[in-house]
């Protein structure tokens, strides 16, 4: 049963104090069901307490939650995955008796459990590794047997809390494809991240928290749509970098031309009025390019023109630099 | 419920269903007991070297008595008799003992006796004829100077015996007077040694002196030693005999109904102890390992604090059924199960969750709000404190089970399950059906508060890590 108006998870004016510390402040979210949605935001933002809060491990002060249909997550904590990023396993145990233990807390048949185990372990890449103990599987593994713990039952609603954090590249895009998997089954995903790039991959819609308040909230598109930087980049064709500089700047609704930092581009900011899609045929006719493309708001953009690097300057550095690594990969 | 039964049996199973578990609650008694056997029965122990040296004797008896009956008593052909007619009589003695005791003598193999036998012959010293010297000191002979040759290993000891020793009563001029303690020791006498002296051997000498002052005694008195030392050696002896609800005579053992209290203590705490280390163990590991957080997403941490609780309840009452039930087996086979309470045994399981209950609820709490053992130390007074109490007060309510102190203790939570279990396990002290209520409801108000209370700090302090928190800021968490 989804929530009332399709949303999966309703937050409304939430707030969370710890002794000093406003971690959340007066949030409101709504999550639609069947979504994926990405909750972004530098470390101490309020990310894992808000999931804590819609989890119901943590009681807000204040405000309400609505989680698939009912008050609290309490009454629907079978149909809700979660992945915590404080994640563990029970080191002597073998993976298959954690996953059966923790799939049975979840209410699912030992039968039916045992069938779908071996089928998520082929589906991880982690064949035969049943009879094994945690301890005796990489970190790796461990993160892929975690994750399994969180959705061995097939639930609804999955929660995956910093999800790709440790991963290597060639996992993470093993993760990515399986939340485009179970999307496609019509989960309903969200998950925070500060890498930025598997967000943009993978979302559908994005959340953005600061100092326990939201800051950004929309589709992608629409995200980049507020956040368009109205400005193309063009790489001119006879590499006469001044005079195309010069031939640019005077077509109707450039504003400024700049070198751009990718090498042999220039970057035109064009007029707030003007469609950046209708300039591209009149740049074109201009003068001779090899490329001239409508320049796209990324995350990263958009996640560093929101979030105040004196507030959290490693996190967004950090931030930038997963994102980077992704985006490489 | 049903996650709470998940939980509760994953407990279970990997703290009792494991090789660890079995090693420890039956194989290690078990081989502890065997090694006992066997280094018992193979006298692995050995002989000690018999006592050999010189020791100086300053008699001023008349007719340095005591002197010469050290001389006697260390002859060696003297001490051959001597150790062989004990051996002898301590054998009688060892017969005797099991004809006494019908429930006993079925039980006894020809094996067992002969081992008693063999124990009685080596402590009764048939194997160690000591080779030791007398040397008479003369009245006046420095005391510094036997003093040093104590010290220097010259003398094993000097013995002084003053004039009277051997004076019953004492003449009214010399218990009044004052007297030099260095020359006279009246009625009385002193052994000088020093601490590279074998207890034993001092224990020994200091015996062979009374008994020669004893038997001189007799002897003045014309009294006959050897009709004494039979008279001594065959004290009558009851028949004491139980009678039991069903009429019939069972046999009645003070020893039995003496140590029962200390033993049902022991075991409810036993199992208690253990049940409570576990979930201890049990939630540092799973905080440490950060399962916690996976598990709380699937069941809230009441559910969670509940089902380790009983989890590991069940662990402790396993080992209060193992350990409580050799001791039922024991006691059957020694045709003593008429002494134990059985009635009470229900009482007994009560009183487990009681106690279980409080310390449990306290470990588990002490476990969410740390992260490692070590940090858990620092928070197990109130532990400590409740835990060793029973110890504590143990002698005091087991001397009058229905004193006022074993009734107060009876109604302090924390003591409720112990002293209970001690006063329940005394016959003698009927304990009114209307206090066993009583204390039964007080009792559980008191681990219903600990329970809330433990529940509290397990949700707060679950996915709390970093600097531990003290005893006082424990207790704030409760307000919160």
């Amino acid at each position: 049963m989804a929530g009332t108006n399709g949303a999966a998870i309703r937050i409304s004016g939430i707030s969370k104090r710890f002794k000093d510390t406003l971690a959340v402040d007066k949030l409101d979210l709504v999550v639609p069901t069947g979504s994926v949605c990405g909750f972004l935001g530098p470390n101490g933002a309020g990310k894992t307490t808000t999931i804590r809060m819609v989890m119901s491990i943590f009681n807000p002060d204040e405000g309400q939650i609505e989680v698939l249909g009912h008050p609290s997550a309490i009454e629907s904590k079978d149909r809700i995955g979660y992945l915590p990023e404080e994640r563990g396993v029970y080191r002597k145990m073998k993976v298959r008796d954690f996953l059966m233990y923790i799939g049975t807390l979840k209410g699912v048949e030992k039968v039916k459990l045992r069938g779908w185990i071996d089928d998520w372990l082929e589906k991880v890449e982690l064949p035969g590794v049943q009879k094994k103990k945690c301890e005796e599987l990489s970190k790796g593994m461990q993160q892929k047997v975690q994750f399994l713990a969180a959705i061995i039952h097939d639930p609804e609603l999955i929660i995956l809390d910093e999800p790709f954090s440790g991963l290597d590249p060639v996992n993470a895009r093993l993760l990515r494809r399986l939340i485009d998997e179970m999307h496609a089954d019509g989960k309903t995903i969200i998950f925070s991240t500060h890498v930025l790039y598997s967000a943009e991959q993978v979302c559908e819609r994005i959340f953005m928290i600061n100092k326990g308040r939201k800051i950004l909230d929309g589709t992608i598109d629409e995200i980049r749509t507020q956040y368009d930087p109205k400005s193309l980049i063009v790489e001119p064709a006879n590499g006469g970098m001044e005079d195309a500089r010069t031939t640019l700047s005077n077509v109707q609704g450039v504003r400024a031309v700049r070198t751009s930092a990718l090498p042999g581009c220039l970057e035109a900011d064009l007029e707030d009025n003007v469609e950046s899609a209708t300039l591209v045929s009149a740049v074109a006719s201009a003068l001779p390019v090899r490329r001239v493309e409508v320049r796209r708001a990324t995350l990263e953009d958009i996640f560093v023109k929101l979030v105040d690097p004196g507030d959290s300057t490693d996190s967004v550095r950090a931030a930038l630099s997963d994102s980077a690594q992704q985006r490489g990969n | 419920m049903r996650k709470i039964i998940a939980t509760a049996l994953r407990e279970f199973k990997t703290t009792a269903l494991t090789p660890a578990f079995f090693i420890g609650t039956v194989v290690v008694p078990v081989v502890m007991w065997i090694i006992i056997i066997l280094v018992t029965n193979a006298d692995l122990g050995g002989t000690k070297d018999p006592m050999t040296g010189t020791i100086a004797i300053i008699d001023t008896t008349h007719d340095t008595i005591i002197a010469q009956g050290f001389e006697a008593a260390f002859d060696p052909e003297v001490q051959k008799a001597n150790a062989k007619l004990k051996a002898e009589q301590v054998s009688k003695q060892i017969d005797k003992a099991i004809q006494d005791m019908p429930a006993l003598s079925g039980q006894v193999t020809s094996d067992q006796l002969a081992f008693g036998k063999r124990l009685a012959a080596r402590h009764m010293g048939l194997d160690n004829i000591h080779d030791v010297t007398i040397e008479r000191a003369g009245a006046d002979a420095d005391r510094q100077s036997l003093r040093d040759r104590v010290l220097n290993g010259e003398l094993l000891a000097y013995i002084q015996v003053g004039e009277y020793s051997i004076d019953f009563p004492l003449p009214p001029s010399e218990a009044s007077t004052d007297v030099d303690p260095e020359t006279t020791i009246p009625g009385s006498f002193k052994i000088v040694h020093s601490k590279t002296f074998d207890p034993d051997y001092l224990g020994k000498v200091q015996s062979m002196a009374s008994s020669i002052i004893q038997r001189t005694r007799f002897e003045r008195e014309n009294i006959d030693t050897k009709i004494v030392a039979k008279i001594r050696d065959n004290s009558p002896k009851a028949d004491v005999v139980l009678v039991t609800e069903s009429g019939q005579e069972g046999a009645s053992n003070a020893l039995i109904v003496t140590i029962l209290p200390f033993i049902f203590m022991m075991l409810l705490f036993m199992s208690v102890m253990t049940g409570g280390q576990y979930l201890l163990m049990g939630t540092l590991e799973e905080k440490g390992s950060r399962v916690m957080e996976v598990l709380l997403s699937a069941v809230s941490p009441g559910q969670l604090l509940i089902g380790k609780m009983i989890g590991q309840g069940f662990v402790g009452l396993s080992i209060l059924a193992i350990y409580g039930g050799l001791g039922i087996a024991a006691a059957d086979r020694f045709g003593m199960l008429s002494q134990i309470p059985l009635v009470q045994l229900p009482l007994l399981a009560m009183y487990f969750v009681m106690a279980y209950g409080f310390l449990g609820g306290m470990m588990t709490a002490i476990g969410a709000a740390v992260t490692d053992y070590r940090e858990a130390n620092a928070l197990f007074a109130p532990v400590t404190i409740s835990m060793m109490l029973p110890f504590i007060l143990l002698i005091i309510i087991q001397d009058n089970p229905a004193g006022t102190l074993a009734r107060v203790t009876s109604y302090f939570p924390p003591t409720t399950p112990f002293v209970m279990a001690m006063r329940l396990s005394q016959p003698a002290y009927p304990v009114p059906i209307w206090e066993i209520f009583a204390t039964a409801i007080v009792g559980f108000i008191g681990v219903g508060i600990v329970v809330w209370g433990a529940a509290k700090i397990f949700r707060l302090g679950v996915l709390r890590y970093g600097k531990p928190p003290t005893l006082i800021g424990l207790m704030k968490w409760l307000t919160e």
